[in-house]
């Protein structure tokens, strides 16, 4: 019978949330070809531990690999160790994350085993003959449907497609066999610089909360921040208006010329809506608007305005946001 | 014997200069081909009327009328010239002797009433250079010691012209006072002479005087004063103020084998560039309108002019080969000039002489081009440097990725779909030309509504006024809808010709296929492009601004309007420049304007129509950043509030936002208005400025 293979990434010795992603989808694809899911997990000495959290959400098989040089991510080793696998076992399809490793350590696999492939899916069936998997094109303008022929299919599952899903399974560990040695690679990761590690990246934030001309004065941005500070996992944005005048960065900036972002919630705060700001946010998911003049054109890409003063709405929304996080703890 | 000894002076210094005129031509041979020589009539009258009349010299109200009356006298004085060379030749030789008397009186008169005009603007002149220093006169490494040097040969000229005939008469030359009005006088002083003193003064006088003409004529090659015997030529060459369509960039061939697209050196412009340099005289009128440089950014047309000069006395002698004994050093090479041939062939005009940043500061406003008094065309180096940095090198501010992108993917510079296209015309019963063809009609125009009426929100306003005064006016059109897509012009202007092919060619394609031949549009940069560059491509329609349509329909009374009063308005109109300096469309938007308004008060900005400053968003401004200096928008803004208007009137979508960009900056309540509607205000029907939200 064959199996489902989910690569669990880890990161500094922690489980992402991707891979317990992987592991559900790897076990949604085995539930209805009837076979056991198969995780693997490679890191620095010490990740075997977090073998049992993978079982909880349905593996079968955890397969560790514990070498001091997977404490970085090693692009060859590690597609070495999964292709190696694969060939080992018999699995139907291998379900990679399409984060920034897996958009790097997928194609390497499936290249080494001559597989079907498809990258930053974000749906998947199993048919008779193929798997058959849905991928967004043009920034989400059209979505294609693939069949991958042959087996394994490999596919990587765009981050956030699916809700991990706690679903107990057997979690037996294996250790796996090192075909090549990470640490003589030809390409190795010898460390990792994060960036300001406080604030939020407007590219990658859940939530961004941004403000305009209406907020008068720089001083006025604490507002703002205090919003962001409210909901935690919030960005500051702001508009050229106001990244002319110096009230914050230019790195802030959103729009046609500045940064382009697609957040779930956008909050706009005393931004009236030019055509360039427009450009850089208008694809986000919900867009609340905050603007005194009703006539604003930001109104017109909005799900939810409200049209008052800016320094009586978003002092009330901040505290209402506070009492709803801490209601919710 | 002094005439041998002339002959031989004379047969010299003709030698030298046509020796390093013959070289000053084979370095423009360096350059690429150009072909200047069709519609000989527009030519022959921008050589009259710019040239000769001095129609731009004279637009600046100071230094031009002095300018002219020393050009002028330098015409009138060359008749004379050609007498003393005669008259060193020939033994004997004088007018007189081949004149009747009166004529040559005549001839005399002209002589010295020029003569002593010249002296006097040429000490005022003098005293502008050393003692005024106008602003526009500094920076760029101008060459001032150079200009102090030519004016004091041509007030040594006319001296010694003078000194010459005083001295004739003083050893009894017999002509009427009158003739002679400055020698005469002067000659009454000289009075107390003796025969021989006085022939020595004439002589050495007649000496000195013809060989300041042969000094002048030889240090013209090395001076920016070689503009004297370049910009006429210039001038007739030139296709600034036509022959063909002004402001219409170059077509480029994209099929072309080349390694380089656009222009990183003087050997990828043109042959005509290149001779712009030599028209140059560093008189910085261009740098004095720039608004790019009147706010404090790196960017000076004249520097632009100056360095392909320079970078052309550089690298050409090194490509033609041959000595260069005689160099150029007052207009040669300027800077990197450590004399060895690689270090020279090393060197680009991009970067060594010209940055990114000033190129990229542009916008393509025609300022500079307008203003100078021969013809030069210092947009075409910018455009076609700026081809070489986007289609050759990939060098551009990364802010504008997004807009080449969306360009390219949806059609318009911003990420819009063009499914959005027409959401302004909801409600509206405007057909699109799918639908007018399905019923087997045909629009008498088609409104190109471009992408700022589509998808900006204030902008859309303007394009639902155009479309219900269209409507009240009866007229039978249709828009294109989502078959509409943006006609390249802010690719082509920001250096994607690529990009600007595709999106260029898919239009045609689209206004082919329908047929159109008729085409009004409210955005002056769809105007400029799809009437005046689209023929590059084989696309040949009747484009018309919606001004111009305006204005006819209400000169036709084809728009039913309010017959009260209406609202007392004193309004400043703003001259977009792709309406105004590109195609010269002036007058419509006002008396459009005036026609809706009866009581309306137009006031002008001090600078407006051709002088008119833009407002910041052109050529591929829009989509850029504006860090450096006073913003643009800004100082047109401020000028037009200073004219105490209750209202500024646009006729441009882009003008329109970065004028009210500039109102918020300045927390000015004062509104902008498009002319239409302003005119849609005075529609029977009903207030088209409050009935148009999307």
């Amino acid at each position: 019978m064959p199996n489902v293979l989910a690569f669990a990434e880890a990161r500094g010795g922690e489980l992402r949330k991707v891979a317990f992603e992987a592991v559900t989808a790897a076990r949604q694809v085995a539930d209805q070809i009837g076979g056991e899911v198969h995780a693997i997990l490679v890191g620095a000495p010490g990740i075997a531990a977090k073998a049992a959290a993978l079982a909880e959400y349905g593996a079968d098989v955890v397969i560790v690999s514990e070498h001091a040089g997977f404490t970085h991510y090693s692009p060859e080793a590690t597609a070495a160790l999964v292709a190696d696998r694969v060939k080992d076992g018999d699995y139907r399809a291998v379900v990679f994350s399409a984060s920034q490793q897996g958009k790097d350590l997928a194609p390497r696999t499936a290249a080494k085993l001559r597989s079907a492939i498809a990258t930053d899916v974000t749906s998947f069936a199993v048919s008779a003959d193929a798997v058959i998997v849905t991928h967004p094109g043009y920034t989400g303008k059209v979505v294609q449907t693939l069949r991958l022929i042959g087996t394994p299919a490999i596919f990587s599952l765009r981050p956030g497609a699916i809700t991990p899903a706690a679903k107990a399974g057997a979690g037996r560990t294996e250790g796996a066999t090192l075909s090549a040695d990470p640490s003589a690679a030809r390409v190795v990761i010898t460390d990792t610089v994060l960036g300001d590690t406080k604030k939020l990246d407007l590219g990658e934030a859940p939530i961004i909360i941004s403000g305009g001309r209406g907020l008068k004065a720089a001083e006025h941005f604490k507002l703002v921040e205090d919003l962001a500070a409210a909901f935690g996992n919030a960005a500051v944005g702001a508009t050229r208006a106001v990244t002319d005048e110096g009230w914050r960065p230019h790195s802030d900036q959103i729009g046609q010329t500045g940064r382009l972002v697609s957040p779930d919630l956008y909050v706009a705060v005393g931004i009236s809506g030019a055509i360039q700001h427009l450009a850089g946010m208008r694809t986000s998911k919900c867009i609340v608007a905050i603007n005194k003049d009703k006539e604003a054109p930001i109104f017109k890409v909005a799900d939810y305005g409200i049209v008052g003063d800016v320094f009586d709405v978003v002092p009330a929304l901040t505290a209402a946001v506070q009492q709803a996080k801490q209601s919710s703890n | 014997m002094s005439h041998v000894a002339f002959a031989f002076v004379l047969a010299l210094a003709l030698a030298f200069f046509s020796y390093n005129a013959q070289r000053l031509v084979r370095y423009l041979r360096i350059g690429n081909g150009d072909f200047r020589l069709n519609d000989i009539p527009r030519r022959v009258w921008n050589l009259f009327m710019i040239g000769i009349a001095q129609t731009k010299i004279l637009r600046d109200p100071s230094a031009g009328p002095v300018h002219a009356l020393v050009f002028w006298g330098f015409l009138v004085l060359q008749v004379g010239a050609l007498e003393i060379i005669l008259h060193g030749l020939i033994p004997g030789f004088s007018y007189a002797s081949i004149l009747p008397a009166p004529l040559h009186w005549l001839f005399l008169v002209s002589q010295e009433l020029t003569a002593g005009a010249v002296l006097a603007a040429v000490a005022w002149l003098l005293y502008r250079r050393i003692v005024v220093k106008p602003k526009r006169l500094q920076g760029d490494g101008v060459h001032s010691g150079d200009a102090i040097f030519i004016l004091s040969v041509i007030g040594g000229l006319m001296v010694t012209l003078i000194v010459t005939a005083a001295a004739e008469r003083v050893l009894g030359a017999d002509i009427p006072t009158m003739a002679q009005p400055l020698s005469a006088p002067l000659a009454g002083l000289l009075g107390w002479m003796s025969p021989g003193a006085a022939t020595i003064v004439r002589n050495t006088s007649w000496w000195i005087h013809a060989l300041l003409i042969l000094t002048f004529l030889n240090y013209l090659p090395y001076s920016k004063h070689l503009h004297v015997i370049v910009s006429l030529p210039n001038t007739f060459l030139s296709n600034t103020s036509g022959p063909g369509t002004v402001g219409a960039m170059k077509p480029m061939d994209l099929e072309m084998e080349t390694e380089v697209f656009g222009a990183a050196d003087v050997t990828h412009l043109s042959w005509k560039n290149l001779l712009d340099g030599y028209a140059c005289t560093e008189c910085g009128r261009c740098t004095s309108v720039c608004p790019a440089n009147l706010t404090g950014k790196l960017l000076s047309p004249r520097k632009i002019v100056v360095n392909t000069r320079q970078r052309l006395l550089e690298v050409a002698p090194v490509i033609v080969g041959g000595d260069d004994v005689f160099g150029m050093p007052f207009i040669g090479a300027a800077k990197g000039d450590d004399g060895t041939r690689s270090a020279v062939l090393e060197h680009k005009l991009l970067d060594n002489f010209i940055t990114e940043e000033e190129l990229w500061a542009c916008t393509s406003c025609r300022a500079c081009v307008y203003e100078c008094p021969v013809s030069i065309d210092q947009l075409e180096i910018i455009n076609e440097m700026r081809r070489n940095l986007v289609l050759t090198e990939s060098r551009f501010p990364e802010e504008i990725l997004p807009a080449f992108e969306s360009l390219e993917r949806n059609g318009s510079p911003w990420a819009f779909q063009p499914s959005e296209r027409e959401k302004w015309a909801e409600g509206m019963d405007v057909p699109t030309m799918a639908e007018m063809w399905e019923r087997g009609e045909r629009p008498d125009i088609l409104f190109w509504v471009g992408c700022m009426g589509s998808f900006d929100d204030r902008a859309k306003k303007t394009t639902v006024a155009f479309a219900r005064i269209l409507q009240a006016a009866g007229i039978k059109f249709a828009i294109l809808g989502q078959e509409e897509s943006c006609n390249g012009d802010p690719a082509r202007r920001m250096g994607n010709e690529y990009l600007y092919q595709m999106l260029a060619k898919q239009a045609i394609e689209t206004l082919d296929r329908y047929e159109v031949t008729t085409i009004v549009t409210s955005c002056p940069h769809c105007f400029h492009q799809i009437g005046n560059e689209f023929p590059q491509l084989g696309g040949n329609y009747e484009v018309i601004h919606h001004s111009t349509y305006i204005e006819r329909l209400l000169a036709d009374e084809m728009v039913p309007l309010k017959h009260d009063d209406g609202q007392k308005l004193v309004m400043a109109y703003h001259d977009s420049c792709y309406l105004g300096r590109y195609n010269e469309v002036y007058d419509a938007p006002r008396e459009a304007l005036k026609r809706a308004l009866p009581v309306v008060t137009l006031v002008e900005a001090p600078r407006s129509r051709d002088k008119g400053l833009c407002c910041g968003a052109g050529g591929g401004r829009m989509w850029m950043e504006e860090r450096v200096g006073q913003r643009i928008n800004v100082e047109r803004k401020q000028e037009l509030l200073a004219t105490g208007a209750d209202a500024v009137a646009v006729a441009c979508p882009f003008c329109m936002t970065m004028l009210n960009d500039a109102g918020a900056k300045l927390e000015s309540t004062v509104p902008v208005y498009d002319i239409a509607e302003v005119v849609a205000s005075r529609l029977q029907t009903g207030d088209g400025r409050r009935e148009t939200g999307g």
